[in-house]
């Protein structure tokens, strides 16, 4: 942080993760009966939300819920919408597109948003995507998004490797 | 080896209906809750396993700590396969099976079905009498369709072979001895476990 992300990055660890569990608040969150969906907003995926998902409990919270989860992309075609997260694919020598985004939150997902300028990608994501224009520039921007990003999940109903049948 | 244990509870007004006779239903309630809290905080004590879940479909009966998977109603065996998918998709590379009824296990119990587990893909525990399942290991989680019900023992070991996975057969006196009939409760009272003495002023009520 103080570096401003000058470094190179070789490897990610997060530290405790293993014997952390979740706060009460959040295992009565994700299974609130007006809940509609989980949203993994297209914040850092290494630095905001990997952190959360290293939690033992936090993945099981999500994979057992009763709603859809899904992710926003954090990137548009191979850039970033904010901060590093592109420096840090490069380093971590990884693809720097939204299609390994997805494939790396994977099965806990049941649906991707991708900006409309990454339609193309859709075919080699293994599940429901939609279309959206994801800079939010504005405050109308960001309700339009979020209107858009719940009209998905409630499309998808049930969850996909977790319906009954 | 990232192991899920998920504990499998019916509801208060469906769960131990065997013992309805025996006990009535305030009690049973509390034996339903007390022997699921002994059961979780066992599995909590064991280091390899990362997550508890508790698959029911009584909300209220969840204990503090642990993962709620609701049963959908289908049938065990088929909330067990949808919970096996869940797991997994939480990363878990072993999940293990373990009812709420088994009030006597310990954590050396849970630690040798783990044991057991780096070398077979399913490790069965079955009951006293040889032809249930008290405890099942399988990974990957879902490698193994679940078959509780009637001679489950030898369903889950006809399976494992069918798939060609190694089984392991572990008897242990903590797994063996679940709590279905109302004479499995007179072992519960002369295990002298505070927490089990208000059975013993309940059977005596009853009869």
């Amino acid at each position: 942080m103080r570096r401003q992300c000058a470094p190179t990055v070789t490897a990610i660890r997060y530290e405790g993760a293993e014997s952390a569990s979740a706060t009460t608040s959040a295992k009565d969150l994700v299974r609130h009966a007006d809940l509609i969906a989980i949203v993994i907003c297209p914040s850092n995926p290494y630095l905001s939300i990997a952190p959360l998902l290293a939690i033992p409990q936090w993945r099981a919270l999500l994979a057992a819920a009763h709603v859809p989860v899904i992710a926003v992309s954090p990137l548009i075609g191979n850039q970033a919408i904010k901060g590093p997260t592109v420096k840090i694919m490069r380093e971590l020598g990884l693809d720097a597109s939204p299609v390994t985004i997805a494939r790396q939150y994977g099965e806990l997902l049941d649906g991707f948003v991708l900006d409309r300028a990454d339609a193309h990608l859709a075919r080699d994501i293994e599940m429901p995507t939609y279309l959206a224009p994801l800079l939010m520039l504005t405050l109308e921007a960001k309700e339009r998004l979020a209107r858009e990003v719940l009209r998905f999940a409630q499309s998808l109903r049930r969850p996909q490797y977790r319906s009954a049948s | 080896m990232n192991v899920h244990a998920v504990v499998p509870v019916k509801s208060l007004d469906h769960g131990k209906r065997r013992l309805a006779g025996a006990l009535p239903g305030h009690e049973r309630r509390r034996l339903i809750e007390t022997m699921l809290e002994d059961v979780v905080a066992t599995l909590n004590a064991v280091s390899s396993i990362t997550v508890v879940s508790v698959l029911t479909n009584a909300r209220s009966l969840v204990p503090q700590g642990c993962v709620e998977i609701e049963d959908p109603g289908l049938g065990l065996n088929a909330a067990l396969a949808r919970a096996a998918r869940i797991v997994a998709a939480a990363g878990a590379s072993t999940m293990l099976i373990l009812p709420a009824d088994l009030p006597f296990v310990t954590v050396e119990d849970i630690q040798a079905l783990i044991d057991a587990a780096s070398d077979n893909a399913i490790v069965l525990a079955p009951d006293a009498e040889g032809v249930g399942t008290n405890a099942l290991l399988i990974s990957p989680p879902a490698l193994l369709e679940p078959h509780f019900g009637v001679s489950s023992s030898a369903a889950h070991i006809a399976s494992a072979r069918a798939l060609g996975a190694q089984v392991c057969l572990l008897h242990r006196h903590g797994l063996a001895r679940d709590i279905d009939e109302p004479q499995h409760l007179q072992m519960l009272i002369e295990a002298h476990s505070p927490r089990y003495a208000f059975l013993a002023g309940a059977l005596r009520q009853a009869s």
